[in-house]
């Protein structure tokens, strides 16, 4: 254990090296810089490489040529140079490359605010690309889960062969905590899955058996020659399929290969929903405001309780529906204007629960006091 | 037990960086819990900036300074900037020469004047006033010993060591002036509208 | 016509070697046909590719490839090697990421004049700029075929495409000065219709230590020919051979006129970027004093 301050990209950096990213490629952008310039150090010292390519395309690009190669990739952009990779996750979704992207949140549309933290990237992480896509996105609401978190990403991108987003905000990723760090040996990490075979026998990186399965993956230079293809459609294992079954065959199991896994994605921290009147659904650092709105409630005699999302996708409606299970009322508190809220509005349908939000976009965290105040609102 | 900082100012004092070296001394030096946020604008240095931290004894569960119990303000827009946010009991520790009007902080506030550029100057470099007031709050605060603020500068800051530690030095032995308030000058409270960052 | 070429001490090609020898070792005949137009330039630039291989004696294990979107995109299946068949215009970015991830890779990057020129133009001046050893084969062929023919960058001023009915109104980039602008190390021209050459300075180019770029003059006369009175790919072979001309020291303004000049263009070398890349990972091991691994201070980068 090494008890040292660290700022959030900071615990992000450690984090993607603990797990075993060797590779990052990245474009500078505000609040998301921080982290290139930290693993630009901290790369080459753990014989890893660093690269600033010249956009987010190729950022991304790279990153997928690196993992092809076999080695732990990332990169980090924020929400314009998110909108500018979307090509590219879609491609690495359809060729199942594993690659760690790390979203930090800024105002926008547009440039925006870029100096403005926001958590307006919510729905953009899973509906950026085009095509049906599976998504992978969690999000931290301490430094030190920062840390953990991205360790994870990196794990589910290479267990599930499919990028997996950090979706963390300018207000975590620029703060500084005290952290303790834990012996880099003793992290426990996950690698894709590899053939076994003999390299003759090895065909293609889709030969999937059925909808969930994540198939082997021949790394460049190992003598399994792949074709990495993200696009046309994928040749699946050898049952006999026409053109228009194997294309649905893809499809379905690109998206199976992580559905069907929901249960053990879909991570949230519930506290006092048991017997909770009044739900605060709410994930990254406007976890804060609603936990301590939630002790101001309870103080005032209201039974309130916070549902933390850990996992933003894929989305864990049947937590929100577990823990909304006595509510009358859910209150959304979230640094956008009802990105979460839409969602929570979905996963409750036809429980006649009151649903709304606390909503900031000029940057300022939500205070507990308007958490508290729009719930005695709707209580009146 | 929790104690909210706030050092604020004009982007290019080195305000960020004061809060950080600041949380390093508390979180890693002492063994406080420390969260250190900051804010600034998208200039280089212009702009309004702050770095503020969060300091408690037991995990720290709202990372956000709400109202500072100190308040350092290096420049004049600062203090008009967050005046609003310093609540009676909150002290705020101004600087004598870049704050002339401290008329907009409200009553039951304690002001000091402190010679935070002045100490920067006089130690050979106008910019580690940023170090001289982690000196000055260190002694203030009573938070933290000499050695434990000197061993974050020297982490923390490795630029000019000798001018930093000069001004550190300085910072550390000055005792800021309590303002006396003129009759009249901020008698009514005004109720804060929170500002968070 | 051979003896002007620039040439390296390498065996001479056979032409006549046996094919199905080639194609087993080098390449990967696919299940169901060759999606090659009958005719198609990609054919004899890929036969050429599989030859310079061979020519070096390449362990094809070790070989990786990037490529985009194109007509052209399918040869990385036909090849025998790792593949990452991606984003259109991507290859260069993915290939940098291939090579300085596994600097013993071999990293070809097949591109087409879309992918080169246009939306991934960024990525291959900056590959060309950094000087990674990665060999870029963008091959011509007029415009998009992929897409069924229209204008492009590359496309001849004047010449008939899909959305040029009138003629085409810009003018064209002349790829290889734009890569030796942008700091390419090795550059060079050939056509297919001159096969042994362009076997030549493929093998070069491979072996070249740094950015590589050819471009292959790689006719189309299904959707450019057609449209442009060469409507046989013979036309087209001859067209390229009767506007070609060497380059040779002495070659004349005048003589380039009008024509694709051929041969190895540029030829500098420069420090490599993965080479430089590792000194770099020794400083910085030698600064974290063995302890990288270890939660380690960056010396306080921000």
């Amino acid at each position: 254990m090494t008890r040292r301050l660290l700022m959030g990209s900071e615990a992000i950096c450690e984090g993607a090296i603990a797990a075993g990213v060797r590779f990052y490629a990245g474009y500078p952008i505000t609040p998301a810089t921080e982290v290139a310039e930290f693993m630009s150090a901290r790369m080459p010292q753990v014989g890893g490489s660093y690269v600033q390519m010249e956009d987010e395309m190729g950022s991304f690009a790279a990153a997928m040529g690196a993992s092809c190669a076999g080695v732990k990739a990332m990169t980090a952009s924020s929400g314009p140079g998110l909108a500018l990779m979307q090509e590219e996750i879609g491609h690495a979704i359809a060729g199942e490359i594993p690659v760690v992207l790390v979203n930090v949140g800024r105002h926008g549309p547009g440039i925006g605010n870029a100096t403005g933290s926001a958590q307006m990237e919510v729905m953009q992480a899973k509906y950026g690309p085009n095509g049906d896509c599976p998504m992978i996105a969690l999000s931290p609401s301490t430094i030190e889960e920062a840390f953990w978190l991205t360790v994870k990403c990196v794990n589910l991108a290479e267990r599930y062969r499919t990028p997996t987003i950090l979706l963390t905000e300018g207000l975590l990723a620029l703060q500084r905590s005290v952290v303790d760090l834990p012996d880099y040996g003793k992290v426990e990490t996950w690698e894709r899955p590899r053939p076994e075979g003999a390299p003759s026998e090895y065909a293609n990186p889709y030969m999937a058996t059925s909808l969930t399965a994540v198939p082997p993956m021949g790394d460049f230079g190992t003598g399994y020659r792949s074709i990495f293809r993200t696009g046309g459609i994928q040749p699946q294992h050898g049952a006999k399929m026409t053109r228009f079954e194997a294309q649905h065959f893809s499809t379905t199991r690109l998206n199976q290969k992580v559905e069907a896994h929901r249960d053990e994605l879909a991570l949230t921290e519930a506290l006092q929903t048991e017997d909770a009147d009044v739900l605060y659904v709410a994930f990254g650092t406007q976890f804060h405001p609603a936990r301590a709105a939630m002790q101001m409630a309870r103080a005032k005699g209201i039974k309130a309780g916070v549902l933390r999302l850990i996992t933003i996708w894929p989305f864990p409606d049947k937590a929100i529906r577990q823990a909304a299970q006595h509510a009358k009322l859910a209150v959304v508190p979230e640094m956008n204007l009802g990105q979460l809220r839409g969602l929570v509005t979905q996963a409750l349908a036809g429980s006649g629960i009151r649903i709304d939000g606390v909503n900031h976009v000029n940057s300022l965290t939500i205070t507990p006091q308007e958490i508290l105040a729009k719930t005695e609102d709707m209580l009146r | 037990m929790r104690m909210e900082v706030r050092f604020a100012g004009t982007g290019g004092q080195g305000l960020v960086k004061a809060a950080a070296v600041l949380a390093h001394a508390l979180g890693v030096e002492a063994s406080y819990e420390v969260v250190q946020t900051q804010f600034y604008s998208g200039q280089i240095s212009g702009g309004p900036s702050c770095g503020d931290v969060v300091l408690g004894d037991s995990a720290i569960e709202y990372p956000w300074v709400m109202h500072p119990d100190i308040l350092v303000a290096m420049s004049q827009p600062s203090v008009y900037d967050h005046s609003a946010n310093v609540v009676p009991g909150a002290k705020v520790l101004v600087d004598d020469i870049m704050v002339t009007d401290v008329a907009t902080i409200p009553a039951g506030v304690e002001i000091y004047w402190a010679p935070f550029t002045r100490l920067g100057d006089e130690a050979g470099f106008r910019k580690a006033a940023n170090v001289a007031a982690l000196g000055v709050f260190a002694s203030f605060s009573g938070l933290l010993s000499y050695a434990q603020i000197e061993q974050a500068v020297v982490k923390l800051a490795p630029g000019n060591r000798k001018i930093n530690l000069a001004a550190l030095r300085l910072g550390f032995d000055a005792r800021p002036n309590p303002h006396v308030r003129k009759l009249g000058e901020a008698s009514a409270y005004v109720a804060p509208a929170f500002r968070g960052v | 016509m051979s003896t002007v070429i620039a040439t390296q001490a390498v065996a001479k090609p056979n032409p006549m070697a046996n094919l199905d020898e080639l194609v087993e070792q080098y390449g990967r005949v696919p299940a169901e046909h060759f999606r090659y137009c009958p005719g198609c330039g990609l054919g004899m630039a890929q036969s050429a590719l599989m030859r310079a291989f061979q020519r070096l004696q390449i362990d094809m294990s070790q070989v990786a490839g990037a490529g985009g979107s194109g007509c052209y995109s399918i040869m990385g299946h036909y090849l025998n090697m790792g593949v990452l068949h991606g984003g259109h215009g991507r290859g260069a970015a993915m290939a940098t990421g291939m090579k300085l991830a596994n600097p013993h890779l071999t990293v070809v990057n097949l591109q087409g004049d879309g992918d080169s020129l246009s939306i991934g133009g960024n990525h291959t001046i900056h590959a060309a700029r950094r000087n990674i050893d990665v060999t870029v084969v963008m091959f011509n062929n007029f415009g998009y075929g992929d897409t069924g023919g229209q204008y492009g960058a590359t496309t001849p001023k004047g010449s008939f495409t899909e959305t040029s009915p009138y003629g085409m109104p810009e003018e064209p980039f002349d790829a290889c000065k734009l890569m030796i602008g942008a700091g390419a190390t090795f550059v060079a021209r050939s056509t297919v219709y001159h096969a042994v050459h362009l076997t030549k300075v493929l093998a070069e180019a491979i072996a070249w230590k740094g950015f590589s770029f050819v471009e292959v003059m790689q006719h189309c006369h299904v959707l450019w020919g057609k449209r442009n009175g060469m409507p046989k790919a013979t036309d087209m072979l001859n067209y390229y051979r009767d506007n070609s001309v060497f380059s040779t020291p002495n070659l004349k303004r005048e003589e380039q006129e009008g024509k694709f000049v051929l041969g190895v263009l540029h030829k500098q070398a420069r420090p490599e970027f993965t080479e430089e890349y590792a000194k770099i990972r020794k400083l910085a091991a030698a600064r974290a004093g063995g302890q990288g691994l270890s939660p380690l201070n960056t010396g306080g980068a921000v």
